[in-house]
């Protein structure tokens, strides 16, 4: 019998020895936080995460969070067939900042490792290129931040679950804030790397970016909150931003408009600093220039308050141009007295598929798109459009940061600090900004349509537009026009209406161009569109505004402004008690919550605390 | 039938190590080792044994020849017939004879699984007849490392009646079987998919929140990834144990309860014993899919005119008032004459304006799908026999289920299984043994590139305008049925094979030790692509009809005119074109390939000694001490190649564009478990175990490795007590007993316990392609720690009259402690979700019931019945909130301190708003009035009461505004608005709980009768109560009207008025019970489709499971053929189905977002899976 036992014994034995290698196994493949942060090459490979966040482009697939066309509907640009796009209108339940304290989470660990893990680990330069970043990611998200809630509260450090009084502190004061952030950006301007390869984050990108945002800031604190001293600063900096990329030379205006959305590898281009590339093969597409088709129809489209801002080629408005006929709205006559960009963003005929206004967008599709359709009467009457241009299949790419937006910021915070009696604009700043920009190459197809270079803008005899508010002096009025016809339908429209306190342009009842579409000669150029299916549906509003419903009979006077009876404006947004429609409140939820822990979260200025 | 496979006398069944238990009855099947292998079971009667063997020895002996036949007079097989107090035995043999050597006149004991034991007087040439033993008291159980006779179990166990519960069946997998087999093990069956996995729960639904909460599933003591690659015939016992005492041996992965199936080893005898079964069966959809029709169309319509959106109404396929009116003329016209799949005609069937598609045809979506009829099959061989010390046993197995998609040329489900065993006794002291088990399943399925959003869901997706399996000309269409068709096949493929080899060493009598190693593999290999279709493209706007250069022009009847005809149009076609449905690009066809696998290695060695003392050797005890230790790893890659040469035929060596890596994983585990058991009883009567496990986990920081888990329980058989002689003939059984123990769970994400940054890829592109990211490294917990699963178990088993009833009945209290779950919400300035850690408790309380009564009477005529019923509900006793007010603590927190789990908060539906609850003005409309709520102003209708109260909260003062037809709520705080207060429990506004979402008073029925050979057998399962708010357009009205499919229940059962063209009320439907139509845009909830009372989903329901009518023909006839025993038998399952859904479309059994391949599956819309289906079936069992 003991010889039967020992051997049990020893197999037992042998299995208690072996306890440590079979609990001894750690993951082979999962990253630690303990043992991550050993290499330059690490960091980056974190900071990549941030790429899509901040340069989203065209989005991906069928997600979109601030793709142009689909995300910036909501602005004095655009005429929804239905009611217009709604300002919020009372206090929401629950706040709408967590995702953007996700990534204030993500950079300061990030901030937080590379000072406290990797000081043997990086050379003093990577450490300033990888700080440099960093902190201009903590810089960019603080700056969106205040843009939508004014004062936040602000984190320069990871804060851990148990930090309570930390995590639920009152807002810091925007000032607070933004000199952070204009420190973080003094930081990375200062450190980052001028080359860090291809689709990587370098100096020129983040003065770029720094320049957007420090031109916005400043205008919020000349406009908003009437600090001069503070929007100085900030217009300094873009000053100082745009002065850099412009001095490099290594960047021009070289490439007609559409071109630059409608390429499919722009990463090298002049006219482009920072591009988001799309490629089939690697499964990474979007949908943006589906809705640019012609085909698809659209309840979106441009409004003619937009149609009326396009200068005209001699380089006035259209009330003061001495051009002939610039009254004559016809799609033709549009597109041939109107600056290039007009031609470049809309299809040059008439088409039922943009049901609100007629006038279809195609900025973000390629010229050969519409090849195969052919167009008659406002309608397409035959041929299918290109697979690649339909749904997801979209490969053309987005240049996130451009050239051109960086002139146009430079040239706006320039012409602001004269009029805090700092510096002055002189012609040759015109010259290398908006005229550059007016001077960019006009394609073939669009030549021949009769598309002509706008005059370039002479500092001495600035248009004398009817339409300009009084408030704001000619040199500014003719800049933001130069905005809004270089970024319709880009991220820009609404964030600028309200930096410079001028959100009354989206009031359709004191202005019925909101709400009205382009000129539309139904006898002659959309005849198609006078049949019975549309009795009672198609309506115009002539030049003396008077409104002409399509009755089966009336064909031929059906000749003026589209104006379907579905645009509908929108709901009073103006001084309406506990609305202000240029901060975004927090959640009466989030301010319970925080008052039952024994804190306060103040409400944004202008809302209602919590009751009821 | 199981209890006749195997012999074993009554007294022979203390607490033995299951494997060696079924080798030892095996062999005790030859007399020849009997001598041998008796004293190793039973070390207390070796004494007895001598001394009879001495008085034996002077007596003269006999050769005995006997017969053993049951009631019926068919012969009973295998069993035991003994010398009365010696361990002289022998066993009947197939025609039941049996020949034994005794002193004359000496006594004969015979007994046999399922039968009542008898002593006769030995006779030579005696027939002796079993009854049948009702009870199921001597039936040995299999439990953790050991069994035991049923009437000595303390823990909380079943077992379950592996005949009565799956044979017969056309199902496919032990899982769907075990359906209301056993009281407090819960099964769902979700969906349809052939080759998908049931889920398995056992004691309600959640036993932690960030673990598993499934039961640890044992193969012949090793774990198994899946249920379904066990072949149901090869089955020998199943036995779940449900409480901690019972489970805690098994340790950490035991948490929630654990299922241990034994497979089938040799039986049989010198003679090959050959068994045959198989089942044909016809599968058809178990429910109606109701899609509605013309009046789904009114109701977009309706829903575009109620929300004042313009017109035209619906998605891709639009609808106005005039294309409304030409699909009720097209119904009239074509309605008879144009069948389900004729192509598409323009200008009968749809016309283009210029700008949108209208649609006048109703296309039938169910037709083109869904296979009626689907044919399924399986065939089951088993080889056994044994002879000498050595025995084997040979299974072979076949399952062939075709899939329920119609179009599809290939959409079933294989599964091969083999299994092959042996035992050999070497001597006295040692057996050794050996298996080994491979298991082929395949599912082949239509692969339309996507397994998360599959052509099912489009099916119950768009309106019934959009043409479904039909052509337009000459062409097909982009659409499902189509692209099913024209799919390649893609397969999922996944074999299992494992090798065991074991010994039994028998140190001495009362002392073994058994060791078995196992390895087993699991092998995943999922084969994909994805080709181009070509097709219409009916979901953009049509092209211009052009035949040899010249537009061609139709009439309304859609034939081709000339352009001159009175009425003719121009004619529009669909574009024809090659597209992929994830890529459209050049090349981006692809072929993928997807492999894992997993190695495992499993060691159980374990000892058991036996001892009894005292006086009379009343005390008995039992030690048992072992180890088991785990170890495994696994590999997996998932890779793609583009651009097929061949499309129809996939292989990478044809693909010539880019190749890539989409995702590699490796890791590895260990586990390492001693464990110690002593059993005591006393006199047969009283019953005391102690368990105790300290189990070591990979998973864990050092510090937090090991951990001890002890298990308690105790019975009492109050029957054998004296004072209950009087009540013995009412009652003649019946025990007490209580159970505690606490067992450790690690099936959490090791993720939990340290900071991890997600790995992944970015679709920012640079010059090399997608870049590579690093996650956020999560937050973790400082003071995380195991969380640890108690059980508290009172149970009784009572049985009456002679055993015929019985009834077992189980309180449980399960406590979850230190569970692991999301810390207190906190501001989401922290950037992330609050860690998890050890903040949580939750209580399970929950009871079972198990009734079971037989009965044969003097005709022969047999009747059985089991009924279960069981209920649990969790409450969490502490969650992340416990530190924060009671009023203070959020509805929205999911695990909010002192809630029930799966409530459901929600407003009271009062009812629908009339036309006379509103005030009117001159002009015929409702008049405005403004109201401030919560400081602002809002506009809303004025209504006809002194005390209004208003449901500004879900309007926004333009469009969205109450009117007629819509939800009014009940003011439960009577403010005067229906509010959503601050979310609190202190203040939910309007919000009570409506519901909870776990099943509850789950309850199962199987009743049985056999006479003369015929058998039946009806099995209903149910659940009493479940409530849910659904998901997606088959379970809210108006989820997303301009999509439009829309249950037949929704649109005709909507409050609408209609007006004619002059603005006269033509029709109306006020006494509704779904509110006026709308458009929720895709999300479920909205305007007045708050989740609330009235439209709630309730899921109870009752099934008949299952309906067989068997007939086992007479021995007599079968002889003549050779055969010994064969039955054939006509067998329904899921045949009847009684819900309160109201007629949807949705199985009550369904749960959102569910599928074998996602978790958000089909958008997690609930119902729009692959169909659930009943089966007819025909099947055949023979014995060779």
């Amino acid at each position: 019998m003991k010889i039967k036992i020992l051997p049990i014994l020893a197999i037992l034995a042998t299995l208690f020895c072996a306890c440590d290698k079979v609990l001894d196994r750690p993951s082979p493949t999962e990253a630690e936080d303990a043992k991550y942060w050993t290499s330059a090459e690490k960091v980056r490979l974190y900071a990549n995460g941030f790429y899509i966040h901040y340069f989203e482009g065209y989005g991906t697939g069928w997600t979109h969070n601030s793709a142009p066309l689909l995300d910036y509907t909501f602005d004095d640009n655009v005429v929804h067939m239905s009611t217009q796009g709604q300002f919020t209108r009372s206090v929401p339940t629950s706040t709408g900042w967590g995702d953007n304290y996700e990534w204030i989470r993500k950079v300061n660990v990030m901030i937080d490792r590379i000072d406290n893990r990797m000081t043997d680990i990086l050379t003093q330069e990577e450490y300033g290129h990888w700080m440099g970043i960093a902190r201009l990611f903590r810089g960019l998200e603080y700056a969106r931040l205040v843009n939508s809630y004014g004062d936040v509260p602000y984190y320069d450090h990871e804060v851990n679950n148990t930090e309570k009084d930390e995590l639920y502190k009152d807002r810091t004061p925007r000032s607070v804030v933004m000199d952070n952030v204009y420190d973080d950006f003094e930081y990375a301007f200062a450190n980052i790397r001028l080359n860090d390869g291809s689709q990587y984050i370098n100096r020129y990108v983040a003065a770029a970016l720094i320049c957007r945002w420090a031109l916005i800031e400043g205008s919020w604190q000349k406009y908003y909150y009437n600090n001069t001293s503070r929007a100085a600063k900030f217009f300094d900096m873009a000053v100082s931003c745009g002065d850099f990329i412009i001095g490099s030379g290594k960047y021009d205006i070289v490439l007609d408009f559409r071109s630059l959305f409608s390429s499919s590898d722009l990463t090298s281009s002049k006219d482009v600093i920072l591009y988001r590339k799309y490629d089939p093969a690697q499964g990474v597409t979007h949908c943006v220039a589906s809705y640019c088709n012609l085909s698809e129809p659209r309840a979106y489209g441009p409004n003619l308050d937009l149609i009326k801002a396009f200068i005209c080629t001699d380089g006035k408005d259209w009330q003061t141009s001495n051009l002939d006929d610039t009254d004559d709205f016809s799609l033709e006559n549009l597109v041939k007295t109107r600056d290039s960009r007009f031609e470049a963003s809309f299809y040059h005929k008439l088409i039922a598929t943009s049901k609100s206004c007629y006038l279809y967008p195609v900025k973000f599709i390629s010229r050969d798109a519409s090849a195969p359709l052919t167009i008659e009467e406002g309608e397409v009457k035959g041929g299918a459009v290109d697979v690649q241009y339909t749904s997801t299949n979209n490969t053309n790419g987005y240049p996130v940061l451009r050239y051109a937006e960086v002139l146009l910021n430079w040239i706006e915070a320039k012409a602001e600090l004269e009029t805090l009696g700092q510096g002055v604009v002189n012609q040759s700043d015109i010259d290398v900004s908006i005229n550059k920009i007016r001077s960019r190459p006009i394609a073939e197809e669009a030549q021949r349509l009769g598309v002509r270079e706008t005059a370039p803008m002479d500092l001495s005899s600035l248009p004398n537009d009817p339409a300009r508010d009084a408030d704001v002096p000619a040199l500014l009025w003719e800049i933001r026009r130069e905005r809004r016809m270089e970024f319709v339908f880009e991220f820009s429209r609404i964030i600028d209406l309200r930096r410079w306190k001028k959100l009354e342009y989206m009031d359709t009842d004191a202005n019925d161009d909101l709400l009205t579409g382009t000129w539309v000669n139904f006898p002659a150029e959309c005849s198609a569109q006078l049949k019975s299916d549309n009795v009672g549906k198609l309506r115009i509003k002539t030049k003396d505004g008077e409104f002409v419903s399509y009755d089966g009979t009336n064909g031929a006077r059906m000749v003026g402004f589209f104006y379907p009876k579905e645009n509908l404006g929108r709901l009073p947004f103006l001084n309406v008690p506990n609305i202000n429609p240029y901060l975004t409140p927090v959640g009466s939820n989030t301010i319970v919550d925080y008052s039952n822990k024994g804190y306060k979260l103040t409400q944004t200025e202008g809302w209602p605390d919590a009751s009821n | 039938m199981l209890a006749k496979s195997y012999y074993t006398t009554r007294h022979n069944t203390t607490l033995l190590p299951t494997i060696m238990i079924s080798i030892l009855y095996k062999t005790l099947l030859l007399p020849g080792i009997l001598v041998a292998a008796t004293p190793s079971m039973t070390g207390r009667e070796t004494g007895l044994v001598a001394e009879h063997a001495t008085t034996a020895a002077i007596q003269q002996i006999t050769s005995i020849r006997g017969r053993v036949v049951d009631q019926n007079g068919e012969p009973v097989i295998g069993a035991g017939v003994f010398q009365q107090g010696t361990r002289n035995g022998t066993v009947t043999d197939p025609s039941g004879n049996f020949t034994i050597d005794v002193p004359s006149g000496a006594s004969l004991q015979v007994s046999c699984m399922g039968y009542e034991d008898v002593t006769v007087t030995a006779s030579n040439g005696m027939l002796i007849i079993l009854k049948e033993d009702s009870e199921i008291l001597s039936e040995v159980v299999v439990v953790g490392y050991g069994a035991q006779r049923r009437a000595d179990i303390t823990g909380s166990v079943a077992s379950v009646d592996v005949g009565k519960t799956l044979e017969s069946r056309p199902i496919a997998d032990v899982g769907r079987g075990l359906q209301g087999a056993v009281a407090g093990m819960n099964v769902r069956v979700p969906t349809g998919e052939v080759g998908s996995d049931p889920i398995i729960k056992i004691r309600g639904q959640i036993g932690s929140i960030s673990g598993g909460s499934s039961p640890l599933i044992l193969l012949d003591n090793v774990e198994i990834p899946s249920i379904q690659l066990v072949n149901p015939d090869d089955i020998e016992s199943i036995t779940v144990l449900k409480d901690a005492a019972s489970a805690a041996i098994y340790g950490s992965k035991a948490a929630f309860g654990v299922v241990l199936i034994t497979t089938k080893t040799g039986t049989g005898g010198p003679k090959l014993r050959v068994t045959y079964s198989n089942n044909f069966s016809l599968q058809n959809p178990a429910r109606e899919i109701n899609i509605g029709g013309i009046e789904a169309l009114q109701y977009t319509y309706d829903a575009q005119v109620n929300r004042e959106s313009p017109m035209p109404a619906g998605g891709f396929w639009r609808i106005n008032a005039e294309s409304l009116e030409k699909a009720r003329e097209w119904q009239r016209l074509y309605g008879d004459t144009v069948a389900w799949n004729d192509p598409v005609v323009y200008g009968r069937d749809w016309y283009f304006d210029g700008i949108d598609k209208y649609g006048y045809r109703i296309y039938d979506g169910f037709k083109a799908m869904v296979r009626e009829w689907a044919p399924t099959m399986t065939h089951n061989l088993s080889v056994s026999g044994s002879e000498g010390g050595n025995s084997f046993n040979v299974g072979l197995g076949v399952l062939d289920q075709s899939g329920m998609t119609k179009p599809a040329p290939i959409d079933d489900f294989k599964r091969y299984n083999a299994s092959i065993s042996f035992t050999s006794e070497v001597n006295k002291y040692l057996t050794v043994r050996g298996s080994a088990m491979y298991s082929d399943r395949n599912k082949r399925y239509p692969g339309v590139g996507t397994t998360t959003a599959d052509p099912w869901l489009y099916l119950y997706r768009w309106s019934p305008l959009f043409p479904m399996g039909v052509m337009e000309r000459d062409h097909y269409l982009q659409e499902p049925a189509y692209e099913l068709m024209a799919s390649n096949t893609d397969n999922l493929r996944n074999r299992y094979f494992n090798l065991n080899l074991g010994t039994t060493i028998h140190i001495m009598d009362n002392w073994d030790f058994q060791l078995d190693y196992t390895y087993d593999r699991q092998m995943t290999d999922q084969n994909s692509s994805a080709v181009y279709y070509n097709a219409g493209e009916n979901w953009y706007n049509p092209i211009a009809w052009v035949e040899n250069g010249s537009q061609v022009y139709v009439n309304e009847r859609g034939e081709i005119v000339d352009s001159s005809t009175e009425g003719s149009m121009p004619a529009y076609t669909f574009n024809v074109r090659r597209y992929l449905n994830s890529n459209n690009t050049e090349k981006s066809d692809y072929v993928r390939n997807y492999s894992r696998n997993v190695d495992n290695n499993t060691i159980n060695a374990f000892t058991t000694y036996r001892l009894s003392l005292g006086q009379g050797k009343q005390h008995d005890f039992k030690f048992m001490l072992g180890t088991n230790i785990v170890t495994s790893s696994w590999s997996s890659y998932k890779i793609r190649k583009n651009g097929l040469i061949e499309p129809e035929n996939p292989q990478f060596a044809l693909a010539s564009g880019e190749q890539f890596i989409e995702g590699t994983d490796r890791d590895w585990a260990g586990r390492i478990g001693f464990f110690g058991r002593i059993n005591y009883s006393f006199a047969g009567r009283y019953f005391l175990e102690a368990n105790l496990r300290r189990d070591g986990s990979h998973k864990f920081p050092t510090d937090l490795q090991w951990k001890w888990f002890p298990a308690f329980s105790g019975g009492w058989i109050f029957t054998k007590e004296a004072f209950m002689e009087p009540v013995r003939n009412v009652m003649s059984f019946g025990k007490i007993r209580a159970s505690w123990g606490s067992v450790g769970d690690q099936t959490v994400s090791s993720s939990l316990y340290k900071s991890v940054l997600a790995n992944g890829q970015s679709n920012w592109l640079d010059a090399n392609g997608k870049v590579t990211t690093y996650g956020t490294p999560s937050l973790v917990d400082a003071d995380i720690t195991w969380q640890m699963i108690e059980t508290l178990d009172f149970g009784a088993d009572l049985r009456f009259w002679d055993d015929r009833l019985g009834l077992s009945f189980d309180w449980y209290r399960r406590d979850t402690k230190n569970m692991i779950i999301p810390g207190e919400s906190l501001p989401s300035t922290l950037g992330a979700s609050a860690p998890r850690g050890n903040y949580g408790n939750l209580r399970t309380n929950g009871w079972e019931l198990t009734l079971d009564f037989s009965h044969r009477f003097q005709s022969g005529l047999g009747i059985n019945m089991t009924a279960t019923l069981a209920d649990a509900t969790t409450m969490i006793t502490k969650g992340a909130d416990w530190a924060t007010p009671w009023e203070d603590r959020l509805l929205s927190t999911d695990y909010s301190t002192g809630r029930r789990y799966g409530d459901i908060y929600g407003y009271v539906t009062d009812r629908l708003f009339q036309r006379d609850d509103f005030v009117y003005g001159d002009d015929g409309k409702i008049v405005r009035e403004n109201v401030i709520y919560r400081g602002t102003l809002r506009s809303t209708n004025k209504q006809n009461t002194p005390n209004p109260v208003y449901q500004v909260e879900f309007e926004n003062g333009d469009k969205l505004v109450c009117a007629p037809g819509d939800v009014k709520f009940v003011d439960i705080d009577g403010d005067g608005y229906i509010s959503s207060g601050s979310g609190t429990n202190g203040n939910p506004g309007d919000r009570v709980v409506i519901g909870n979402t776990t099943p509850r008073y789950e309850y199962s029925l199987r009743l049985g009768a056999d006479w003369k050979g015929f058998d039946v057998s009806v099995f209903l399962q149910g659940i009493g109560k479940r409530k849910i708010w659904g998901s997606g357009q088959l379970a809210i009205p108006g989820w997303n009207a301009k999509e439009g499919a829309l249950p037949k229940t929704f649109t005709t059962d909507y409050w609408y008025e209609h007006y004619d063209s002059e603005g006269n009320l033509t029709d109306y439907n006020y006494d509704a019970f779904y509110p006026r139509a709308w458009d929720l845009g895709g999300s479920n909830t909205g305007f007045t489709m708050q989740t609330q009372s009235k439209y709630l989903l309730n899921m109870a329901y009752l099934r008949i499971k299952n309906i067989t009518v068997g007939y086992t023909l007479p021995r007599k006839l079968l002889k003549r053929i050779h055969l010994e025993q064969a039955r054939a038998y006509v067998s329904l399952e899921n045949f009847f189905t009684f819900d309160k859904l109201r007629g949807l479309p949705i199985d009550p059994e369904a749960i959102s977002g569910y599928s074998m391949f996602s978790t958000n599956y089909n958008l997690g819309r609930t119902g729009t899976g692959t169909p659930m289906f009943k089966s007819t079936s025909l099947g055949l069992q023979l014995t060779f």
